[in-house]
């Protein structure tokens, strides 16, 4: 029984998020823009261009160890939805992060990313294809990779969304180290604990797929956001459903 | 604009509703030889973007080289990346076959006592983090640091005044860690379930125009 019901909540969840998109997007644009959780993290990475302007310092991007193609996916894309929310600022101030990947397809992503804006008004030349940069091929190659450049190219800033595992703590120390802005984000529950106590301000879990919502509170973006908050909301409800459901009828 | 735009978003929802329905035996239609293909052709693109990042690298050290920026570093990450290389292409042109034995070593003797003692460092780099995170935020440090001192006192080898610690941890902490581990879980499987709908509706575009 409690099975049955947590099949057919995942199956009706899954089946309405597509439809609560569209419907909340369509609110979102006729109607308010909703007040959304405070995330600190959020504030902080919208003010790093204009930190990097200041000080004449690139901030440092990382978007994990991942790629595309394998099973950390989704968390790579989310990390790279980060670069793709500030590119269209940095291209307009010349003022470029550098980001970092460990990942042949994550490199060609987020070198797209970056190229975007200048594609769109036509003209390439301000774009760096070494803005992205691969600092290691594997996870603790990539962290001795960072550490490194941290250490000499000084960024005015360090955020680390994406995948990682628990080589993050090296990397995290050597941005302590100098001194930097931290900002962290990771659905690993060893990087977590590691960028906890560290950074300045952490993302936890699903947090980070929240980004382009946050960065450039689009009416469409947060109707999504709506949508997913309902949804989780209502699984919420199907598990505790199903929990009370084989506590009392074990049968 | 339809190959820049309307092509490459297509094809993404296309292939990627082609490999979903693919997965869902109640619809019976063949799709796994699809899916099978698919796969293959994704494992080559991955192979020519290793390549991609591989270059990448060594672009980024010349960078650094030209710009005297830690020199030494970047001269003997691309003389070690060259002579591995060379090894390979000359073990491949000589004996026509990889030299698996030769790169074994490298990785066993080099690289993987290398990682290890790396690895070993953040057991000391989480104690670092925990006491800095008494300093920064008191209270949460505070209630860190003494769930993390009753873990580690109730667990082998320490295992303080026997086992009579021992239910602390399975009554107390093991609960509210493997909950907490849950709800992070469950919120990212949630979140990604979302991001993929995004990509097979075409409301995320993460690729280039």
């Amino acid at each position: 029984m409690a099975d049955r019901v947590l099949q057919v909540g995942l199956f009706v969840a899954v089946l309405a998020l597509p439809l609560l998109m569209l419907v909340f997007g369509v609110v979102m644009r006729r109607w308010r823009i909703p007040q959304l959780r405070h995330l600190s993290a959020f504030d902080a990475l919208r003010g790093q261009l204009g930190r990097s302007i200041e000080v004449g310092h690139p901030a440092h991007i990382s978007i994990g160890t991942g790629g595309i193609g394998a099973e950390d996916t989704l968390v790579t894309l989310a990390g790279a939805s980060i670069v793709d929310s500030l590119a269209q600022e940095a291209a307009d101030t010349g003022a470029s992060p550098v980001v970092s990947v460990a990942d042949g397809t994550a490199l060609i992503l987020a070198q797209d990313m970056l190229r975007h804006p200048y594609t769109r008004r036509g003209d390439i030349s301000g774009y760096d294809p070494l803005a992205v940069q691969t600092l290691g091929m594997a996870p603790l190659q990539y962290a001795v990779g960072t550490m490194d450049f941290l250490r000499h190219s000084q960024p005015v800033s360090n955020v680390m969304i994406g995948s990682f595992g628990p080589e993050v703590g090296l990397i995290i120390e050597a941005g302590v180290r100098q001194g930097l802005a931290q900002v962290a984000g990771s659905t690993d529950a060893r990087a977590l604990a590691l960028l906890y106590p560290s950074a300045n301000h952490v993302l936890i879990g699903e947090e980070i797929f929240a980004a382009p919502a946050y960065l450039e509170r689009r009416p469409d973006q947060l109707g999504r956001l709506q949508a997913q908050d309902m949804v989780r909301y209502f699984l919420i409800f199907v598990i505790i459903v199903a929990a009370v459901l084989r506590t009392f009828f074990p049968g | 604009m339809l190959f820049r735009r309307i092509l490459p978003v297509a094809l993404t929802i296309s292939i990627g509703w082609l490999v979903l329905l693919s997965f869902l035996p109640i619809l019976n239609v063949p799709l796994t030889p699809v899916r099978a293909l698919l796969v293959d052709w994704a494992v080559l693109l991955a192979a020519i973007a290793l390549v991609l990042g591989f270059i990448n690298l060594i672009g980024v050290h010349f960078r650094r080289i030209a710009r005297r920026e830690n020199v030494v570093y970047s001269l003997t990450l691309i003389a070690s990346a060259g002579i591995a290389l060379g090894y390979w292409i000359g073990s491949m042109v000589i004996d026509q076959q990889p030299p698996d034995a030769g790169l074994n070593r490298l990785f066993t003797t080099i690289i993987l006592p290398t990682q290890s003692a790396l690895g070993m460092l953040l057991a000391i780099l989480i104690a670092v983090a925990g006491f800095r995170a008494l300093r920064v935020r008191r209270t949460v440090g505070m209630i860190l640091f003494v769930l993390s001192a009753a873990v580690v006192a109730v667990t082998q080898p320490v295992a303080l005044f026997g086992n009579i610690l021992r239910p602390i941890r399975e009554w107390l902490i093991d609960p509210i860690t493997t909950g907490s581990l849950r709800g992070v879980l469950l919120g990212v499987a949630l979140g990604g379930i979302a991001v993929g709908l995004r990509l097979l509706v075409g409301a995320d575009k993460p690729q280039g125009d």
